[in-house]
């Protein structure tokens, strides 16, 4: 096989490119294929109506099924003229018992139906190869042609009948119109000698599109093989390694003519030659060193200038891997890596030990997540089971410095409370002495038992607050804050009730009742003077 | 120093107000009156309490509840306790406002026309599913209700002192209802609602009930009966209970914030502030003090506003209720600082 003798391009084509360059050469030496192909079906023919003139259909049937042995004589002829060998109608009727040696029985039998038969025969035919370097080789060629392949065989079946039919058709359009022929009765009766007639027509019909079809699929196969094995690639390397010696030559004759030119131009001056055999580098270093350069230049460049808008550049370190990505990655497949088999090679392939390594940390992940999920969930029964209890906040919250527009810290509260409330109520202003002793409590109770009074609270529901946390058994006190005692719960009350005497009703208690209340407040905020 | 609205302002100084209505035994009466309607009515203090208060305050109320909680045998309970009159209406969709005021009629033997008194001349009347009658009649109680009078033939008839109107309406009924208009639901003092009662209250209320008790009890006069003048005495006690400015002012601000809130496509007016002084007050003589607190103001302000307020429409699709956001008002209004 020689590619420089390719008769057609060698140039990548589709496969509907390929049926129709087969086409194009059935047609260019449609005569000879044509006459190889029937000169055997037509000795079938023969011979079957002798032995079977009874059945005709039987025996058209068989001239049918034999066509894969006709076949070889048509696709032999097309590869040679595709190389540039001509061959004659007789030496390639000579070839026919040696093309039909190879896989005749297969082709007859379970692979007569192959609905490829044209894009698969130059496979038998051509490569020679049979078994499971023939099925290797099909599944290869299939790949990609075996549709349009398919299609052709197809196409090809209506070809015939439509051109049966056109047939008849022109020879009953030849009839006379005097020749009355009574049709129906005629074709209804089944005679032998019309049925030979119609066989005979099939015949002509199965000769005439079998080059197309050969041919075709022939040219699908090439198509297919210039496509695999670069066909156009290695005819251009061919081109190029010709071009290269005729140069070569060339300039080993220029070498010769310039060196006799020193010679008598005179060897004193003892000039170097120079390299003038530079553009045709030996070594090959310096021939990739030609070929970067040859490559960087303007041949292999296509430059054009283009206006638009486009995005500012910005620093696209993100198409960079990490260097911690690549180490988690190697991590994360050492964690997948079997440790007693590291020798071996994973069936898996590279991405096993990742995908392992992921599916571990994701569920160890997963696992952690639910403890912590599930310690959060149950963290109070859990704190209970093991009668712990939360830490008191070390820092105090901030006080409120104001309530009830009442000035509540302790700094803006005299030394000596009790001895400053006696002295104004005795002064005679009794609100203002309740009002310190009312605003010297609440100080307290924010302070030492951080009370939160919010400024939508009436002083009855201050005091319910402090009640509420008398007894933290009943639940209703917050365990957390520290609670208050009876007396103190007692005292806010009585307090309170006296504050809103004095406050709504402007009605002030007796003396010895805010007497009481002094002592009482002395002795519930006794550690706090 | 705040002021006090009081018609006898008492000093600093005393201990006890030395002069006026006597509060202990004001106290007393209504501490009787209350146990006995409760008695009465089992487990449900907190409505009594509220329905009390309006008596108290002569406004009127309107009961809301699911069918069988007891709302006509707290009118007819509340009727028993003191020598009133008590009348029903059953409010219908055919029912005219004649129906309810009366009308004049022409007397052919004495050729004149002669007024006859519609149910509304009582001491307690009853509207009985008030919003089953349309809007022409529902507005036959407007004039009665705000000025306690019907206007009959020209004639404007005066009911009797005192006088309460105490409507009912289903709130899970919908069909075939008519909404009470603005104007209407603004001369409710109050918008009582209706709960079931605990599990130990229905235990008493059943077997007070099935062994004829509360029947036997309405149906003879109660010990401790009031008469109506002592009733009106009670109810012109509640004007004299003492009020002080921060107290006002506080019950002021919380009608007003109804009026800044985003939540409220509708807010309380002026009524409502008057609503809730008169309110707050009658709530401190039922607890037995002659003075008001602000906690007073703050009991009182959601049965004085519930029915005053309209949701804004992303609120009502929340789920909300005017109870729920006007609780959020409140705990955004300072109380009393003083």
């Amino acid at each position: 096989m020689d590619l420089n003798r390719l008769a057609v391009r060698a140039r990548l084509r589709s496969p509907w490119e390929s049926i129709d360059l087969g086409v194009a050469l059935a047609r260019r030496q449609w005569w000879p294929l044509f006459v190889v192909w029937l000169l055997p079906a037509a000795l079938v023919f023969g011979a079957t109506s002798v032995w079977l003139w009874d059945s005709p259909s039987l025996a058209i049937f068989l001239v049918w099924w034999l066509k894969p042995v006709y076949d070889r004589l048509p696709l032999f002829i097309a590869s040679r003229t595709l190389f540039g060998e001509s061959v004659s109608v007789a030496g390639a009727l000579r070839q026919f018992p040696r093309q039909n040696l190879r896989d005749w029985f297969a082709w007859l039998t379970w692979r007569r139906l192959s609905p490829t038969r044209a894009f698969d025969m130059p496979v038998t035919l051509l490569e020679q190869s049979s078994g499971a370097a023939r099925s290797a080789r099909i599944n290869v060629l299939h790949r990609k042609h075996a549709s349009a392949a398919t299609w052709l065989t197809v196409t090809g079946a209506h070809v015939e009948m439509f051109l049966s039919l056109a047939l008849m058709a022109l020879i009953y359009l030849f009839i006379p119109e005097q020749v009355e022929i009574d049709w129906l009765p005629f074709l209804a009766s089944g005679e032998l000698w019309l049925q030979w007639a119609l066989n005979g027509l099939y015949l002509l019909v199965m000769a005439a599109v079998a080059p197309f079809y050969i041919v075709s699929g022939f040219a699908l196969y090439i198509g297919r093989r210039i496509e695999l094995e670069a066909w156009d690639i290695e005819i251009q390397f061919r081109n190029l390694r010709q071009r290269h010696q005729r140069t070569e030559k060339q300039s080993a004759r220029t070498v010769v003519a310039q060196l006799l030119l020193l010679c008598v131009l005179g060897l004193a001056t003892m000039a170097p030659s120079g390299s003038v055999r530079a553009e045709a580098p030996r070594t090959p270093e310096a021939a990739r060193e030609s070929v970067d350069q040859i490559l960087s230049g303007d041949d292999f460049h296509r430059r054009e200038k283009v206006d638009g808008w486009r995005l500012k550049d910005t620093e696209k370190q993100e198409d960079e891997f990490p260097e911690w990505m690549i180490n988690f990655i190697e991590w994360l497949e050492s964690l997948g890596q079997d440790d007693d088999r590291e020798d071996e090679p994973s069936s898996y392939g590279s991405l096993g030990p990742l995908i392992g390594g992921l599916i571990e940390l994701l569920l160890w992940g997963g696992a952690i997540a639910l403890v912590l999920y599930l310690l959060w969930q149950f963290r109070d029964p859990l704190r209970q089971g093991l009668r712990l209890r939360r830490r008191p906040k070390a820092p105090p919250k901030a006080a409120p410095e104001t309530l009830f527009g009442l000035d509540v810290r302790r700094s803006s509260l005299p030394a000596d409370v009790c001895a400053e409330v006696l002295r104004l109520w005795r002064a005679g202003d009794q609100r203002g002495g309740l009002g310190l002793l009312y605003r010297a409590t609440l100080s307290h109770l924010i302070e030492r038992y951080q009370f939160e009074f919010g400024d939508h609270l009436t002083e009855s529901e201050c005091a319910q607050l402090v009640s509420l946390r008398q007894q933290p058994a009943d639940g209703g006190a917050d365990e957390d804050m520290r609670p208050v005692s009876g007396t103190l719960a007692t005292f806010v009350q009585n307090l309170t009730a006296a504050w809103q005497q004095i406050a709504y009703a402007h009605r002030a208690p007796a003396s010895a009742r805010l007497e009481q209340l002094c002592g009482q407040w002395q002795e519930v905020f006794a550690d706090a003077h | 120093m705040s002021d006090i609205t009081t018609p006898n302002q008492t000093t600093q100084n005393e201990t006890a107000p030395t002069s006026g209505p006597n509060w202990q035994a004001a106290t007393a009466q209504l501490a009787q009156l209350r146990n006995t309607v409760n008695r009465l009515l089992i487990g449900q203090e907190n409505v009594v309490d509220q329905v009390m208060v309006a008596l108290l305050a002569s406004g009127h109320v309107l009961l809301e509840g699911v069918p069988g909680l007891g709302k006509t045998l707290l009118v007819r309970a509340l009727a028993n306790c003191f020598s009133g009159n008590f009348r029903r209406i059953q409010f219908t969709p055919d029912l005219m406002p004649a129906d309810v005021t009366g009308h004049a009629i022409y007397h052919m033997a004495e050729s004149r026309f002669e007024v006859r008194r519609g149910p509304v001349f009582t001491n307690l009347l009853l509207a009985d599913e008030i919003n089953r009658a349309p809007a022409k009649t529902q507005a036959a109680l407007l004039e009665v209700m705000q000025e306690k009078q019907v206007t009959i033939d020209g004639e404007a008839l005066p009911t009797p002192r005192p006088f309460m109107v105490l409507a009912t309406q289903n709130p899970i009924e919908q069909e075939g209802t008519y909404p009470l208009p603005e104007a209407e639901l603004d001369r409710f003092l109050l918008k009582v609602l209706i709960d079931f009662p605990s599990l130990d209250a229905e235990l008493r209320l059943a077997a007070a009930a099935s062994s004829g008790r509360i029947d036997r009890q309405l149906e003879q006069p109660l010990p401790g009966q009031l008469t109506i003048e002592q009733l009106r005495q009670l109810q012109a006690l509640v004007p004299r209970v003492a009020l002080d400015q921060q107290v006002l002012s506080y019950a002021v601000r919380l009608v007003r914030a109804t009026r800044e809130s985003s939540q409220l496509r509708r807010a309380a007016g002026p009524r409502a502030s008057i609503g809730l002084l008169q309110a707050a007050r009658a709530n401190a003589l039922l607890a037995g003090r002659e003075f008001a607190l602000p906690d007073d103001v703050k009991a009182m302000a959601i049965p004085v506003m519930r029915h005053r307020v309209g949701l804004s429409p992303d609120m009502e699709i929340d789920g909300e209720t005017p109870d729920s956001v006007l609780a959020q008002i409140i705990d955004s209004v300072e109380a009393p600082r003083l």
